[in-house]
Parts: C-alpha cells; sequence; structure tokens
C-alpha cells in the first residue's frame, strides 16, 4: 500500500530537483558549459531564503525571488571565472565552488554551522498554510513558469546565440556573437533556476544544514540532467523522477541499493549516453515529429548529417 | 615557536606524500585518456585492502605493497578496457559520471567485503623517533617518505627516459600521430593505466599503514584532492603533479595551523586552486595555447 | 500564441493535472486508516546502511535488531511480536523524511527509532512529531532533535552533557589546567567542545589551543604542533574512533600529557587502530560493559556473533531504544502512540547496554550516570562515575 503523503512527498522532491536541473540544463546542456558546483548554487538559495525569513522575518513569497537573484549574482562571478578555464580545468574548478560554499555554511554562524537552521516558516496564502499536497501544487507551478522561460529561451535569441557558442565558439565570435556575455548569462540563468530550487527545497523540509549542498547532490543533479538527457525542456523532470524514484524503488533491497543504483546508471549511460529525451535520442526524435515544428525537420536533417 | 614552524614544514611535506602518491597515478592515467578518471579513487583502496590482506596473511611489509599494487593495477586496467575504451567517444561528462559510479561501486563492494567498518592497519615495525632541535620526526615517516619519493622519481624517469615512456608521451600530445608513427595504441594505452593504478595501489597501502587506518570511503577526499593537485601541476605532466602535491601539502599545514577557524582544509585546498587558476588558467606546469 | 506554442503550453498543463490527479485518486483510496491490531507490532527504524556512514548505520540496525529478537524470544510484548521495519537513509535529509512517511502511514509502525546522525534525525523530527508518533533518537546528539517536541526522545547522551562531564573530569581527575581541544566540526564535536570549555572553565582551568577538524580526516599533525606550543596539561580529541590515529600522531610529536576522548572512542575498534598508544586514554561514555544482568551480557555476545565484532555504544544505544519503546508499550498496555509517548515519560530506572536510564526529562532526554573507562592492555577498564546531578542532568 502506497501512502498519499509519502508520494506527495517524493513528487515534491522531484518537481524541486528537476526545478535545479533544469537551471543546470541551460549552462550545461544549452551553453556546454560543464558545472558540477549546482548544489553550492540550491545551498545559496536555500540560505539566503531560510535566513531572510527566520532571522529577518521577510515574507517567503519575497524571499524567493530574492533567492533566486542571490544565486544569479554568484552564478555572474563563477561566469565570469569559467570564461578563462577550459573545460576540465572548469569542471574541477566548480567541484572547488562547491566544497568552498558549503564549508562556509559549515564554518560561520549566520548559517547555522554544523547545527543548520531550524523552524524555517512554511508558506501561507490567504490565510492557508501551504504544506504537502498545496506545496507540491506550488513547487509543480513554480517549475512549469520555469518550463515556460525554457521554452522560450530555446527558441530566442538566447537560445540561438548559446548554441552557436557551443557548436563552434570561434564560429560564432566571428559573427559577431560576445562569446564572454552569453556564456555568463548561462552561468548566472542556471543559478538563478537553483537558488529558486534551493529556497523551495528549504521551506518544504523547514530544517537545512550545509551537508545538504554537498558535492554528491551536484553529483545527483549532473545525473538528473544527464539521464534525462541535455538540450531538452522534458528532460529534467524524467531525469528527476528516475534518479529519486530509482533508489526508492530499489528501497527493498537495503544495503545493496547503492550498488544497484551505480551498477544501473551505468549500464544506462553505456546504453543511451544521449540519456531518455536528450537531443538526438530515439524518444527526443518521435517527440519533435509529433510537435512536427520546424524543430523536428531541422533535427532529422541534423540527424542525416551525422549519418552520412 | 621557530621548532614549531619548522615542524609544520615537515607536517607538511609529510601531507604532500599522500598527495603526490595518488597525483601520480592519476596525472598518467589522465594524460592518455583525458578522462577525469575519480575511479582511481576506488583502485587506491580497493590496493589498501589488498596490501591489508596480503599483510595480515604473510606479515611481510614487503609483499603488502607488492601485493596492493598488483591487485590495483589488474582492477585499473580492467576498468580501462570494460568501461572507458569503449565509451572513448562519448562526451566528456558521461565518462565523468560512469566514472562516479564506478567509484561509488567500487567502495559500497569493499564495504560489503571487508566490513563497513574501518580496519586498523597497524604494522609490527618498530618506530624510532627523534628529536633535532625540538623538531620531532620518526622512522615510520622516513620510510613513507623514501618510498613515495623514490617512486615518483622513478615514474619520472620511466616517462622521460625509456621508450615506453617516452611513446606515451607522444600518444598524450595527439593520439592519430602516435598511431601514424605504428605505436601500438592500445597497448600503450594498458600500459599506461598498469602503471598508473598500480601506483595507486602503492599509495593506497602506505597511507594505510603510515595513519593505521583504512575504511571503504578512504577514497573519497581523496578522489577530489588528486584532481586539485593535477590540475595545479597542469593535467598530464608528472614533475607538475610532484611539484603540485608538495605545495598543497605544505601551504596546507601552514593555513590550517594558522588559519584554521576561517576555512576547513579542504576548502583551503580549492581557494588555493581557484587562485592559481585564475592567475594561470593552463594550471602551473601546463602550456598555454 | 501560435500552434506550437499551444501544443508545449497543453504539455505542460497535462503533465502538472496528471500528477495532481494521481495523487488525489490515492489520497481518497489510502485516507481511510486501517485496522491494526493484529499481527506483530511494528517499530520503525532508520539509519544509513549505505555510503559513508554505513559503519554506524549497521551497527545501530544490528543492535536494535537483537533487542527485537531478545524481547521477542521471551514472550513479546503485551503477548505479540515486534517487528523491526527498516530502511536505508543514505544520510540523507530528504530520503529521512520520505522514509518518515512511508514508515508513518504505508507501514503504519506504532514508534519508530533513529540510527541515523543528527541531520537526517533532525529532518525527519518534526514530522513524526506533527503525526503524534513517537520517535526515540539512538545517539545523536543534536538539542533541536528532542526540543520542543513533546513525541521525541533521546536515550543517548546529550552533547550538553557529555561535554560538561569531560570538563569536570579534566579538572577534577588530572587537575588540568591547561586544556587543549580538537574537535569534530558536526553537532557532536561542537556541543561537546562548547560545553567541556564552559565547564572546565568554571572550575578553574583555561583552553589554551581548540582546533576542529572534519570526518575523513587523518593527518593531525599540523593542529598538535600548535597545541604542543601552549605546553598544555591535557588533551582532549572530541571524535570517532576513526580519529584513533591522532593519539598516536600527538604521542609521536612527544606530548605525553593524559587524554581524553569521548564515547566517539567507545569501540574496540579505537584499540585496533591507534594500538598501544591507545593505553591510558580515558573516554567519557556511558556504555556499561560491565553489567551483569543477563540481557546485557546476551547482547554483547550476540552483537559479536551476528557482526563479527565486539559491540560499540552505537550499537548499544539502538539496543536501549528498542528497550525503552518495549517497555513503555507494555507499560501503556496499547499501542496506541499516544499512550506509548506517556510511558515513556512515566519510566525510571530502565537498566539497557548504554548503563541506567534514572528516568526521562520533560524535554525528551534520558537522564543517566556517565561513566569514565581507561584503556589498559587495549581494554576499556571502569575509571570513574559520575553521579554529580548538576553534571549529568539534561538542560530540558
Amino acid at each position: 500500500m502506497i501512502s498519499v503523503l509519502y508520494l506527495i512527498t517524493i513528487l515534491t522532491l522531484i518537481g524541486i530537483y528537476a526545478l535545479a536541473t533544469l537551471g543546470l540544463n541551460i549552462t550545461m546542456g544549452y551553453a556546454g558549459q560543464v558545472n558540477l558546483g549546482q548544489a553550492a548554487f540550491v545551498g545559496i538559495g536555500a540560505f539566503t531564503s531560510a535566513i531572510l525569513t527566520t532571522s529577518y522575518h521577510i515574507s517567503f513569497w519575497i524571499a524567493l525571488p530574492l533567492a533566486g537573484i542571490m544565486a544569479f549574482l554568484i552564478g555572474i562571478l563563477i561566469g565570469i571565472v569559467s570564461i578563462r578555464l577550459k573545460q576540465d580545468f572548469l569542471a574541477i574548478t566548480t567541484i572547488g565552488f562547491n566544497f568552498i560554499v558549503v564549508a562556509i555554511f559549515l564554518y560561520y554562524d549566520v548559517f547555522g554551522g554544523s547545527f543548520g537552521i531550524i523552524n524555517i516558516p512554511r508558506p501561507t496564502l490567504f490565510g492557508i498554510t501551504l504544506k504537502s499536497s498545496y506545496y507540491m501544487i506550488l513547487v509543480f507551478i513554480v517549475l512549469a513558469i520555469a518550463m515556460f522561460f525554457n521554452y522560450w529561451m530555446e527558441n530566442s535569441w538566447l537560445g540561438m546565440a548559446l548554441r552557436a557558442i557551443k557548436e563552434d565558439e570561434d564560429a560564432a565570435e566571428s559573427m559577431g556573437i560576445d562569446v564572454k556575455k552569453y556564456k555568463i548569462i548561462a552561468f548566472s540563468f542556471g543559478a538563478f533556476f537553483a537558488g529558486v530550487a534551493g529556497s523551495l527545497l528549504a521551506h518544504f523540509k523547514t530544517y537545512i544544514v550545509w551537508s545538504d549542498f554537498g558535492f554528491s547532490v551536484s553529483i545527483m543533479l549532473l545525473t538528473m540532467c544527464i539521464l534525462g538527457g541535455l538540450e531538452s525542456m522534458y528532460g529534467p523532470i524524467i531525469g528527476a523522477s528516475i534518479v529519486i524514484l530509482l533508489p526508492e524503488i530499489f528501497r527493498p533491497l537495503a544495503e545493496y541499493r547503492l550498488i544497484t543504483y551505480a551498477i544501473f546508471l551505468i549500464v544506462l549511460l553505456k546504453y543511451m549516453p544521449q540519456g531518455i529525451i536528450g537531443r538526438g535520442s530515439y524518444l527526443d526524435r518521435k517527440i519533435r515529429a509529433f510537435f512536427k515544428g520546424e524543430e523536428s525537420t531541422r533535427k532529422e536533417e541534423d540527424q542525416n548529417a551525422e549519418d552520412s | 615557536m621557530y621548532s614549531s614552524i619548522i615542524q609544520e614544514l615537515l607536517n607538511g611535506i609529510t601531507l604532500s606524500a599522500v598527495y603526490v602518491a595518488i597525483a601520480l597515478g592519476l596525472t598518467i592515467t589522465y594524460g592518455i585518456l583525458k578522462i577525469l578518471h575519480i575511479a582511481h579513487a576506488g583502485v587506491y583502496l580497493w590496493g589498501a585492502y589488498i596490501g591489508y590482506i596480503a599483510y595480515v596473511y604473510t606479515g611481510s611489509v614487503i609483499l603488502s605493497l607488492i601485493f596492493g599494487a598488483l591487485g590495483a593495477a589488474l582492477i585499473g586496467v580492467a576498468i580501462e578496457r570494460v568501461f572507458y575504451i569503449p565509451a572513448l567517444d562519448s562526451p566528456p561528462h558521461i565518462t565523468l559520471i560512469i566514472s562516479i559510479a564506478l567509484f561509488t561501486l567500487l567502495s559500497e563492494l569493499a564495504a560489503k567485503t571487508f566490513g563497513y567498518h574501518p580496519k586498523g592497519f597497524t604494522i609490527h615495525w618498530p618506530i624510532y623517533s627523534w628529536t633535532i632541535g625540538g623538531v620531532v620526526i620518526n622512522s615510520m615517516q622516513i620510510f613513507f617518505l623514501a618510498v613515495v619519493y623514490s617512486a615518483s622519481i622513478g615514474v619520472w624517469l620511466w616517462a622521460t627516459k625509456t621508450r615506453m615512456g617516452l611513446a606515451s608521451r607522444a600518444l598524450i600530445q595527439d593520439i592519430e600521430t602516435a598511431k601514424s608513427m605504428g605505436v601500438n595504441v592500445n597497448r600503450l594505452i594498458d600500459i599506461n593505466f598498469l602503471v598508473g593504478s598500480a601506483l595507486a595501489g602503492l599509495s593506497g597501502v602506505l597511507v594505510g599503514m603510515y595513519y593505521t587506518i583504512i575504511w571503504p570511503h578512504m577514497g573519497d577526499v581523496v578522489a577530489y584532492k588528486g584532481l586539485v593537485v593535477i590540475v595545479l601541476g597542469g593535467f598530464g605532466s608528472i614533475i607538475g603533479a610532484i611539484v603540485g602535491g608538495l605545495i598543497l601539502g605544505i601551504s596546507e599545514s601552514y593555513l590550517i595551523a594558522y588559519f584554521g577557524n576561517i576555512l576547513p582544509r579542504d576548502a583551503f585546498a580549492f581557494l588555493i586552486m581557484i587562485i592559481i587558476l585564475i592567475l594561470r588558467p593552463q594550471g602551473l606546469f601546463g602550456r598555454s595555447e | 500564441m501560435d500552434g506550437k506554442t499551444k501544443k508545449v503550453v497543453t504539455a505542460v498543463i497535462v503533465i502538472v493535472v496528471v500528477i495532481a490527479i494521481i495523487a488525489g485518486v490515492l489520497a481518497y483510496y489510502y485516507s481511510q486508516p486501517s485496522e491494526k491490531e493484529k499481527g506483530p507490532i511494528k517499530i520503525g527504524f532508520f539509519a544509513p546502511l549505505t555510503g559513508e556512514a554505513a559503519a554506524d548505520g549497521n551497527s545501530a540496525l544490528h543492535g536494535a535488531q537483537i533487542a527485537v529478537d531478545y524481547i521477542n524470544s521471551h514472550g513479546g510484548v503485551l503477548g505479540r511480536q515486534l517487528k523491526l521495519v527498516y530502511y536505508d537513509d543514505q544520510l540523507s535529509a530528504d530520503q529521512a523524511i520520505a522514509i518518515a512517511h512511508k514508515l508513518i502511514e504505508e507501514d503504519q509502525v506504532v514508534a519508530a527509532i533513529s540510527g541515523s546522525y543528527s541531520g537526517t534525525t533532525l529532518a525527519a523530527s518534526s514530522i513524526y512529531n506533527e503525526e503524534g508518533v513517537p520517535l526515540v533518537d539512538a545517539y545523536a546528539v543534536n538539542p533541536d532533535i528532542t526540543k520542543d517536541k513533546p513525541y521525541v526522545f533521546r536515550v543517548g547522551m546529550m552533547g550538553v552533557t557529555e561535554g560538561k562531564a569531560a570538563g569536570y573530569a579534566a579538572v577534577k581527575y588530572f587537575n588540568a589546567s591547561r586544556i587543549a581541544i580538537l574537535y569534530i566540526d558536526n553537532p557532536f564535536g561542537v556541543s561537546l567542545f562548547e560545553n567541556a570549555k564552559a565547564q572546565a572553565e568554571k572550575m578553574g582551568a583555561s583552553v589554551v589551543y581548540s582546533a576542529k577538524f572534519s570526518y575523513p580526516t587523518t593527518d593531525f599533525t599540523s593542529w598538535l604542533t600548535e597545541a604542543k606550543a601552549q605546553n598544555p596539561d591535557l588533551l582532549m580529541i572530541f571524535g570517532y574512533y576513526n580519529h584513533a590515529v591522532a593519539i598516536k600522531q600527538a604521542r609521536d610529536l612527544g606530548m605525553n600529557i593524559p587524554i581524553l576522548g569521548c564515547e566517539g572512542f567507545d569501540s574496540p575498534k579505537l584499540m585496533e587502530i591507534a594500538g598501544d598508544y591507545a593505553n591510558g586514554v580515558v573516554i567519557v561514555t556511558d556504555l556499561n560493559r560491565d553489567s551483569k544482568k543477563d540481557f546485557v551480557q546476551d547482547f554483547l555476545k550476540e552483537y559479536q556473533k551476528v557482526a563479527g565484532m565486539p559491540a560499540d555504544m552505537v550499537a548499544a544505544s539502538a539496543y536501549d531504544a528498542v528497550l525503552v519503546l518495549a517497555k513503555a508499550i507494555e507499560k501503556a498496555g496499547s499501542t496506541n502512540p499516544k499512550d506509548i509517548a506517556n510511558a515513556i515519560r512515566s519510566l525510571t530506572n530502565i537498566e539497557g547496554a548504554t548503563g541506567m536510564i534514572l528516568k526521562f526529562t520533560n524535554g525528551g532526554n534520558a537522564e543517566k550516570y556517565i561513566t569514565l573507562q581507561i584503556v589498559k592492555n587495549k581494554e576499556f577498564h571502569f575509571y570513574a562515575e559520575i553521579t554529580d546531578p548538576e553534571i549529568i542532568t539534561p538542560p530540558f
């Protein structure tokens, strides 16, 4: 028998992590910049929101966007560092960023130190406290808004520019695209979504501590992003669902759970390197054919070009 | 006061041996395939456990080191053959996640095989210690440093003086050219993984003996610390890995001694790395493009 | 909106609606409470069984399971058998929260036990409290776990009492006046450090050096060198037995002063890792190895058989958590969670594997005597017992 609150908890977590992954997908999928420190941005958003609502008694509805903006600003900083670095150097720098950020959470009392921050208030709307299913709906509304943004971005000048940079940086530069600027934008938008997700996570759990945002969480987000598939707005939801549901399904395996999960992951990536719905994967081609937009024909052309 | 400054230097050099040991193997394997080989830390911990088992059965430190290195070498080559070679055409983030999943798998398998709890790895050598001008040094420390640094020199000689090493260097520069020169690329990749993984196993056993403890998650720290070192050295450079390890060990030692309340050890390590990368984006010994 | 945008909008709305419908339908079907008066009495349990903290998680699980088996083989509780429903939390707060709902609503446990650390236990504790299901925390020390939560209890020592006891012992038994402290940077280490420092200073000693280290640390020489330069006359190490190598490093650096450890050292692994260096180390703990009671001896023997190593503090604490719940259910005469919670509060003098629990305070924390044990010939031996109410009484 499945309990409903358990299900709601799982779905809420899927929604929140899908949002953070959606951000990662902008940085990694569309702009092609490796980010192994996305959890740090989630943490920055979570602590911003937690501190604002507990210490300064600011409303959740104001703290939520501020959490995103805080992550956005720090994302700009990391973006500036990132434009100087090549692939693997960038990967390790972002790992380092993650370690430094959680270390600051741990070492400074503003962030609750090793004890974390407790009693983070649940949001209220028209006098109703948003918890369990209400909170889940809130999370999915925010996720839907983010997906609209992603959809808009995919087809806007921003998306085009990012794709051009990903294909060939020098060619994009010669076309008059300010590569540095767009790379920084990609990083900071990715961070923004992570920050918002962090705020949602903090008010869902009502208790956060530095270790909730460690490097292993970044790896989890990266896995969600890649399993779901890069450059797809549905990828993050699918990826987050798999990564959160699998360990739950494997629960009866108890101490063999992590082993099973690791094997599953290796096999999946070996045979589906584009993820479930990533650009160029089987499902992706089917779905694009369903929508029959110009996108699908272009994709098929790409595919033909690759095949030949 | 004066003596404690020197003592911290010695502490730092000892610590650097841990980093050099792990980074040397990593730099060789990274150089050849350009894969962020996180599972190297898994090879390291299996080396430590195999060495431990060998020590329990034989009671010989030398045999323990040899078995640890051999066992690790086989695991490393198996990973390369089964997982890395077939995935060479995949984008780097795919191999990265596969490598991380492999590391998780190796850690969990070690936990299931040898037990979740740490094991004490105390060897029966008597320990002598000397105090020179207030600075204390002991025989185990000297043994540890001697083995790690002579292995480093050995690897450096192998890479720069032998035909095999030079061919590997050529391969690092350009796989296609190496192929056209008639180099057996697959065999060379195997040999590099063999050497790199044997070093990982050796360092696992040594670190286990020196700190008298091994546990299934002993690779967690070195997995990324090793990366810091090879980034400092500028990916793929052997001298870079040695110097990077020394810089990291010594600066960590002083920083946590004097500024330990500002940030923890690992955050300092990454901070040093990021500052150096901002100043020199190709690392200390990397060539700029 | 062009046609394509519409399709995307439709797709997104469909996803949201489908999820809402699934949730709604399930809510309708499963909202009725089911009959749980028959069959075994279910007790929930969560701990990190995989990942970096798996050693403690599995120790705790073995300890709890041995207690359940012991009770079942001695007639069970209220004539019914106990059943432990356990899940792996991987030390993730997210999973601990999901598990809380799973245990409470799906498995319908009458009470639960945490064999996990502070972060996960604290995250889950408010759910058990809100749902009115008693949660017994085996050994996590964060004070907030039990604070203002009438359904949450703790059988382990609080960091506050253990820290106070360490400070007290340092001055009373070792006449320490210049103390150096190394502590782990988690709630356990920080609580111990703060309270040991306060207590020692209250009694006239001073803390001349302190530094914190992280869990996977194996090299303590930098801090020990600085500590030695301050000429301390006692060294406190607040960490786990994994950090036993700090004892060796201190001795290697020529620090021949008394070393005072904590319950984190309370494992035979301490001697395995530190070897002969462990001799003479004194620890502050509550594990009662010398107890003559049948069930304690049975526990120590069974644990050795199941786990292949002697029992440690974590296992004993989980064992006691089960014991407390069984006694409370027996006393309440029902499996109603509210009655169980009230019964726990009225229990007195429960002799467990971690010593005698005198009673539970209003805040839900166990009050018990603290013992000091000394390592001699690689074995723990009784050194002293602290019964001073000022020290051992939990703050709430």
